[in-house]
């Protein structure tokens, strides 16, 4: 019999929906799951389980299981404010932060019936591609444990990937959702930014910030993005635009769909035939229908200098409110990697400084704006290796003050320009996860959705060894 | 390699006063040098031609976005100040900014 930690998010509804299985069933196992992991993973750095298996009970006992997400464990990010529920930012700053409301996010997922499990380790703040910066200490890559699973939301994916949970809620600023989706061989979404309100999620790069689904299959992030998504009123960038029914409009198909393969994206020094199976999940794509076509896109090695600037300069400016008054540790408690961020973007916001560091970085983020708008002119949609290596091993951030930027090297560009993209595993190389990204226009999530949709259905994507 | 920073020492003194920050004595060369080489990194944007572009603040193009003014219920005093570690009648204790006469 399947262990019920193992179901997708659907299958675990419907067997709730039909009586197959109780509440309190799922829960355990996913309990139990965690339990046997985490002292091997660290995917976790609160886990509720008092409160979860209690509102399972009351599932089961009310039989009562309409609400969209009614009886679903799910863990996340310890970057979302749970009200009551101990959130860090896996940072010691925030050590005993017990936050007084909840997320918007939280309180969707709480509204659409779902059992918040955990909050899951990541990058202190969010700032870093490993999981390795977490003061909390690393989590390992559930394919192998002397592996990282990427970052930040590197315990919401490693989570996902070693069945704990049913699904996850990550974020992403440049590349922390599909990035360790990717080391981890798993479906990692990034919305449109506005597409899912920030409210109540600790604040990184404000003008990038997009919380997303990991989960196990497409169809599962498809439909929890409807959950997630729409206007906020208490986040004035969210878009007023109406949020379509994603799974209800998946579509196996492809036929005729522009597939636009930039070269630079399939850069010579990546770890050879990553680029491999990348292009091989292009391939598949291409005898369901799709037209290839390669396009050229800025060289990745500006987007990194440009996130660099502005997304660091957003960090100073949203840690400085951490002065231990109204809550938290003083700013003594801060890692490295925060000091680190903190200094160089006070340097570039500071006078004198200003115009040739930050107000550059805001121009070539249009440039990179109008890069796109010109690719998808073409194509309708991009897709390109999402990172170029697989899991590094534990330890590779030592010493390192650009890892991040490096790992990230090929999803920071579309997160500048607030895109939507996906991570989609597309086989196994020494035995660790490939990852390719699709990234189409804003709020095209419908087109990311059914593209990744028909490749996921069209081949196994474990048995792509090389 | 003290000769290539681009940040002298007495900058970037003031630097970790501006970030509001303490770094500990043994941590302080070691990020002066990241900050350095982080700065000769970005450098690489110089190579692109920026004089006509326009700047782009954010990605989400929502312009004026407003609101009603209404009052809603909001925290309670004591929700407000349930994670200080310090208050005090009802406030926040803070740091003093300014010294006392005595002084």
């Amino acid at each position: 019999m399947i262990k019920l930690n193992e179901l997708t998010l659907l299958e675990a509804r419907e067997k709730l929906l039909n009586k197959e299985i109780s509440c309190v069933d799922l829960v355990t196992d996913c309990l139990n799951s965690i339990e046997s992991q985490e002292p091997k993973l660290h995917a976790f750095i609160t886990v509720f389980k008092d409160e979860a298996l209690k509102q399972a009970k009351e599932f089961d006992k009310s039989g009562d299981f309409s609400l969209p997400l009614a009886g679903i464990p799910i863990s996340m990010k310890d970057n979302f404010l749970t009200k009551s529920g101990r959130t860090t930012a896996s940072s010691k700053v925030l050590d005993q932060f017990f936050p007084t409301y909840d997320a918007t996010v939280t309180k969707k997922l709480r509204d659409a019936g779902a059992i918040i499990i955990g909050k899951n380790n990541m990058d202190a703040w969010a700032h870093g591609s490993s999981t390795e910066t977490s003061d909390y200490g690393p989590t390992h890559n559930p394919w192998d444990p002397t592996k990282l699973p990427g970052g930040s939301s590197g315990g919401s994916a490693a989570a996902v990937a070693s069945n704990e949970v049913i699904a996850a809620i990550g974020s992403e600023t440049a590349g922390s959702i599909r990035q360790p989706s990717g080391w981890c061989g798993v479906y990692g979404f990034k919305p449109t930014y506005g597409r899912v309100s920030r409210y109540g999620v600790v604040a990184m790069g404000s003008s990038l910030d997009s919380p997303g689904p990991i989960t196990k299959t497409v169809a599962d992030s498809a439909y929890l993005l409807k959950i997630l998504a729409g206007r906020d009123p208490k986040d004035a960038t969210t878009s007023p635009l109406a949020v379509p029914d994603y799974l209800q409009g998946l579509a196996l198909q492809v036929k005729g769909l522009k597939i636009g393969l930039p070269k630079e994206y399939f850069m010579s020094d990546a770890q050879p035939r990553v680029n491999e199976l990348v292009k091989k999940s292009a391939k598949q794509l291409e005898t369901m229908g799709a037209i290839l076509i390669e396009v050229s896109l800025l060289d990745p090695k500006y987007s990194i200098a440009d996130y660099t600037i502005l997304q660091r300069s957003e960090v100073s400016s949203n840690l400085a409110r951490y002065t231990g008054v109204r809550y938290g540790n003083d700013r003594s408690y801060f890692g490295e990697e925060a000091r680190r961020r903190i200094m160089l973007g006070t340097y570039a916001l500071s006078s004198g400084y200003y115009d040739a560091y930050y107000k550059k970085g805001e121009k070539v983020r249009e440039l990179l704006k109008q890069d796109f708008n010109r690719v998808f002119r073409e194509v309708d949609i991009i897709l390109a290796p999402t990172s170029p290596t697989t899991a590094l091993p534990i330890g590779s951030t030592t010493g390192q003050s650009m890892f991040g930027e490096l790992a990230d090297v090929l999803v920071e560009a579309s997160s500048l320009v607030g895109l939507t993209g996906i991570n989609i595993p597309v086989g196994l190389l020494g035995g660790m996860p490939v990852g390719a990204q699709l990234i189409a226009p804003d709020f095209q999530e419908q087109t990311v959705f059914n593209t990744a949709h028909a490749y996921e259905h069209s081949t196994n994507w474990k048995e792509n060894k090389v | 390699m003290k000769n290539s920073t681009a940040i002298s020492d007495t900058d970037f003194s003031k630097l970790v006063k501006q970030a509001n920050l303490v770094l500990p004595e043994d941590q302080k060369s070691a990020i002066h040098g990241q900050l350095d080489e982080a700065l000769k990194a970005v450098d690489v944007l110089n190579e692109l031609d920026t004089t006509s572009i326009k700047s782009t603040t954010s990605a989400s193009g929502l312009t004026n976005v407003f609101r009603e003014d209404v009052v809603e219920p909001s925290f309670s005093q004591e929700e407000a100040l349930s994670g200080a570690n310090q208050s005090h009648a009802g406030y926040f204790v803070v740091p003093a900014i300014f010294e006392s006469q005595d002084n």
